[in-house]
């Protein structure tokens, strides 16, 4: 079975059952008809249009990133190689237009990820010690207000940092499928989220201390 | 992870495998040399609980957003985004 890379919910289209109905379709996708695009879109727009609304949040944006990838994909019909079922490369295709839409509308600036990592000693110790975070964040913010807060610091990453995180964390691939998607190796993705997600513990890190207040 | 029998692990080394330890994936002795430093080095067990909580938070935060209807998204799709899509290819060719 060939491995998608997504273990969210959305992707529950078993692989092999897809193959054959896929190769079909295919073949009528490469002879130009007209009613085998319409149906391409007609099975696949729903999952994908879902996966752009979490990512983008604006329903234009991802109506617009959606249009995108599927011309982007008729465009590349023919280097299709099968290796994973249409559903799954048209997927990533989706999700590759809505991070370059993420990256082209950033509202934030980025902050450079090597300020926000962990500093230390030369015995290893970190140079400034951690503190226990209270349960809540100071202020007693409430909750949608402490979920806009925290997209913002995601939005302060730089990209390559803010997108494995949505990846793993919002679209819900593994490592593998964010590899695949972004075009990089498993080991990158790996560097990428460890320093992700420390630059975000220390962007977050004042408003659940004492030195939030 | 360089190990001897007697001495820990510094900080920076368990910091460095933390994303491994939290996904389960730090292998022994590794695990066993992570959890003897955390029992001695209330910083590292502070930064763990706040990493741990980072990535909870990050989850719950960028989930809070996604709309009612994606519900019923995930069947067919709207009509308007197939003659749109449809428009837009003719448009190419």
């Amino acid at each position: 079975m060939v491995s998608s890379g997504v273990t969210h919910e959305l992707d529950s289209t078993p692989e092999h059952a897809s193959t054959a109905a896929d190769a079909a379709l295919l073949a009528r996708l490469r002879t130009g008809e007209d009613a085998a695009y319409d149906e391409l879109v007609a099975t696949t727009g729903g999952r994908l249009l879902a996966v752009a609304r979490r990512m983008l949040g604006d329903e234009q944006d991802a109506q617009d990133a959606v249009q995108e990838a599927y011309l982007s994909a008729f465009k590349a019909l023919e280097r299709f190689d099968g290796r994973s079922a249409l559903g799954t490369w048209l997927h990533r295709i989706a999700v590759n237009a809505c991070l370059m839409r993420l990256r082209y509308r950033r509202r934030h600036p980025a902050r450079p990820v090597e300020d926000l990592l962990p500093q230390f000693l030369e015995d290893g110790h970190q140079r400034v010690s951690s503190k226990p975070w209270r349960p809540g964040p100071a202020g007693g913010i409430q909750a949608d207000e402490l979920h806009e807060l925290i997209r913002r610091k995601i939005e302060e990453l730089p990209d390559q940092y803010r997108e494995v995180v949505m990846l793993r964390d919002l679209v819900g691939l593994d490592t593998e499928g964010a590899a695949e998607v972004l075009g990089v190796s498993i080991s990158a993705v790996k560097t990428r989220l460890q320093r992700a997600r420390q630059a975000l513990r220390a962007l977050l890190d004042p408003y659940f201390t004492n030195d939030g207040e | 992870m360089t190990m001897t029998n007697h001495s820990y692990i510094t900080c920076k080394q368990l910091i460095d495998f933390i994303l491994e330890y939290v996904e389960g994936t730090l292998a022994e002795p590794q695990r066993a040399e992570f959890e003897r430093h955390l029992k001695v080095c209330p910083s590292c067990v502070a930064y763990l609980e706040g990493y741990k909580r980072t990535i909870e938070l990050g989850r719950a935060a960028l989930n809070a957003r996604i709309p009612a209807t994606d519900a019923s998204a995930e069947g067919m799709a709207p009509a308007g985004l197939i003659e749109a899509v449809r428009a837009a290819r003719l448009r190419a060719k």
